[in-house]
């Protein structure tokens, strides 16, 4: 398999201390607006998410889910507190790092699956890799062989109004995985799906991510899907209300 | 390749904002293109109407007018010495026409008159002009009015009401005149110039603008041109003959219309004129030939000053003096279609920018994944971007199109457009006549040229070089307004936008 080169921020040769965890996140607050119309979405976040974990986040509607989501993903900076991606400062790093850690570390997988109508399967994973900097071929075996690890294989050419919603949600974890990311951010993978799918859809994200030996945070509004995490996270006002933890799941 | 599969996409998909946008900066390009190009087909116009005199636009006219005397002098001109003023008396036109020197009543008399249009000077003034820096070479003419009064001496003479002058008739042009002169006189008045037949290429009348018959030929004693309009208005064909005076000329050619020179009736070789309008020795107007274009302003300037009271009259000044529906075509083009042009495009290029940002606004949620993959910023500006200048390309092929279907049609209209020109003899007639008095100056009335071109709409590979340019800066500019608001979008806020 084609070795993606990444630039995350560490320092060729010296690795950070093993014991550093994936994200570490101090009095993490963000907060929308100014003034009397400003909205705290979160409000002093402490959390460390280990490599390998499967970590489901809970949470009423404006708990700060997706907030807390968007700044582990480095589709924005925290308003106060650190944030650390393998120990480095997120907040810190420019539009351009940023970004740079989205494309080669960082896969997304969004609740309305977030394809590009204009182009085919294919073609949709190719997205992430043309940045990368794959050439025509290259990009275009990677995103056939992403394409028959989700299963569909047949559907490469297909636009994605010909696919049905878990055929672009398997585009969706194609184009995610694509470029061997370290930690898959899922914003309710399940939720435009009927449970069946959305159970096939998770079972999928846990083996790919397992082979690749990729991190998940996963938010969810399904109880069931939370149940069966091994570490679940409950958001409140901006706030971790409670956590969950199997243990055999942490020490795996 | 994998951008441009993607540009292509997007533009297929937004087939509507595609064609809109497109077709937008199509209009404004196509107005562009037909302006210019019928800028470029009335300034031909112009050219061809003004070729007989400007062909190498380094000819020039002297000729020596008289301003009119001061009233409160009650003399003649005042810049005239007195042998001057006397020649100008003689030349205005000499003594008015008295029918008690006709003889008696009832008898029949045939008089010519020989009145210069302009003051006339010695031949040698065109030597001395020759000798000027700058002039390559000089040709020497004289135009008269000649009018040929014929017909029975009135049995009443004298002061009476019949419309003469008091003691006279009008020299020239009689029937204009309230009352017009008695019935039983004919008048029959005709411009009459002599040219220096050595010199074909250069004079009131060239071998060039010959249409029908030849140049005179040999020392061109005996023989005429005539101009076009008067050999049709007289149905006098080459190979017939005419009387000017007492001399009987055989016509060997016509001259097309000498816009802007001596449109005289008839050419003949300038000493036999000389002699018959008992002027030998004179001439009123040299034809010069400036060395080089250039040259014309300075050669003029040395001219006047080295010859007093003399004017000369460039190519430029004769394009000044057109006047007529072409010069009202040009203006309308140089001003109101410029303008449209430029409305059209602005309003071209400000649709596009709005369309392309209102696309732009439409597609935050796709700009805003292509951020959260990791698209850097100006991968996401150039991809729009990308897409405003194809469809600017678009607009702008379809404008050359447009415009070059507008440039075809104008010229397949066939529209004809007018130019009117004050031809020199009327620019530097005597204003007025004689001091002596008498009548008004002749047939210089009438002396206007008009010139019916066809209008073209030629169009240039470098008009649609720079439509296409437009085009693509019209593109350009969509793109970077369009660009910019992408480039604002923080990856997070445009998927928000969207939740």
């Amino acid at each position: 398999m084609q070795t993606i080169e990444k630039t995350n921020g560490r320092v060729e040769g010296i690795d950070p201390a093993p014991a550093a965890p994936l994200y570490r996140l101090r009095g993490v607050t963000k907060t929308y607006g100014s003034g009397a119309a400003a909205v705290r979405a979160l409000d002093g976040v402490d959390l460390e998410i280990a490599a390998g974990e499967l970590t489901a986040v809970i949470g009423s509607s404006g708990s700060g889910k997706s907030t807390l989501l968007q700044l582990l993903g480095g589709l924005d900076r925290p308003t106060a507190g650190t944030l650390e991606f393998e120990g480095r400062d997120i907040a810190a790093a420019s539009d351009g790092e940023l970004a740079e850690m989205r494309l080669r570390t960082v896969g997304f997988v969004f609740q309305q699956f977030n394809l590009i109508p204009t182009l085919s399967a294919a073609e949709n994973v190719e997205l992430v890799l043309a940045p990368a900097g794959l050439g025509g071929a290259e990009r275009s075996r990677r995103a056939t062989e992403m394409l028959q690890r989700v299963g569909l294989e047949g559907r490469a050419g297909h636009l994605p109004s010909e696919l049905s919603g878990g055929e672009q949600q398997r585009v969706a974890i194609a184009r995610a995985l694509a470029n061997g990311p370290e930690v898959i951010l899922a914003d309710e993978p399940t939720g435009n799906l009927d449970s069946t799918t959305g159970v096939q859809i998770l079972e999928l994200l846990r083996e790919l991510s397992e082979g690749a030996g990729g991190s998940i945070v996963l938010i969810t509004h399904d109880p069931s899907i939370a149940a069966d995490a091994p570490r679940v996270i409950r958001l409140a006002d901006g706030r971790i209300a409670s956590e969950d933890r199997e243990p055999a799941e942490v020490l795996r | 390749m994998f951008y441009l599969r993607y540009l292509g996409a997007e533009l297929r998909r937004r087939k509507g904002r595609t064609v809109l946008t497109a077709a937008c900066l199509a209009v404004g390009i196509a107005l562009v293109v037909a302006v210019t190009s019928l800028s470029a087909g009335l300034d031909d116009a112009q050219g061809e109407v003004l070729d007989p005199l400007t062909g190498v636009g380094t000819e020039m006219t002297v000729t020596r007018p008289i301003s009119l005397p001061d009233p409160s002098d009650g003399g003649g001109p005042p810049q005239l010495s007195k042998k001057e003023q006397k020649q100008l008396q003689r030349e205005g036109g000499g003594p008015p026409v008295a029918l008690d020197d006709l003889g008696k009543a009832g008898s029949k008399f045939d008089t010519y008159q020989y009145r210069s249009t302009d003051l006339s000077f010695p031949a040698a003034k065109a030597n001395q002009i020759a000798s000027v820096d700058g002039v390559e070479s000089t040709a020497a003419g004289l135009t008269v009015d000649v009018t040929h009064i014929s017909g029975k001496v009135p049995e009443s003479s004298g002061s009476d009401d019949s419309g003469t002058s008091p003691g006279g008739m009008p020299a020239g042009g009689g029937d204009a005149a309230a009352g017009g002169p008695p019935n039983s006189i004919d008048f029959d008045a005709l411009t009459v110039s002599g040219v220096d037949v050595s010199n074909p290429d250069l004079g009131l009348v060239t071998s060039d603008q010959i249409v029908k018959g030849s140049y005179f030929s040999g020392d061109g004693k005996g023989q005429a041109v005539l101009s076009e309009a008067y050999a049709n208005e007289n149905e006098i064909g080459v190979g017939d003959t005419i009387s000017v005076g007492e001399k009987k000329l055989e016509v060997v050619g016509i001259s097309g219309g000498a816009v802007g020179g001596e449109s005289s009736d008839v050419y003949m070789e300038l000493g036999a004129l000389q002699e018959a309008a008992d002027l030998e020795g004179r001439v009123n107007s040299v034809q010069v030939q400036a060395a080089s274009a250039d040259q014309v302003d300075a050669v003029a300037d040395r001219i006047e000053s080295s010859f007093a009271n003399s004017s000369v009259t460039t190519a430029s000044d004769v394009a000044d003096q057109v006047s007529g529906s072409l010069v009202d075509a040009k203006n309308l083009s140089g001003k109101l279609g410029t303008a449209l042009a430029i409305v059209a495009l602005l309003g071209a290029f400000g649709i596009a920018a709005l369309v392309t940002l209102s696309s732009v606004n439409k597609r935050t949620r796709e700009l805003g994944t292509l951020k959260a993959l990791g698209w850097k910023r100006w991968l996401v500006v150039r991809q729009i971007a990308g897409e405003s200048v194809v469809q600017g390309l678009l607009g702008g092929i379809a404008g050359v199109v447009l415009g070059l279907v507008a440039a075809a049609a104008i010229g397949a209209a066939g529209i004809s457009l007018d130019a009117t020109l004050a031809t020199a003899s009327q620019a530097g007639g005597f204003p007025g006549g004689p001091p002596s008095g008498g009548g008004p100056p002749g047939t210089e009335q009438a002396a206007d040229v008009v010139n019916t071109v066809t209008l073209g709409a030629p169009v240039s590979l470098g008009v649609i070089a720079a439509a296409v340019g437009l085009a693509v800066v019209g593109g350009l500019l969509a793109g970077a307004v369009g660009g910019m608001r992408a480039a604002r979008l923080r990856p997070a806020e445009a998927l928000r936008s969207v939740e």
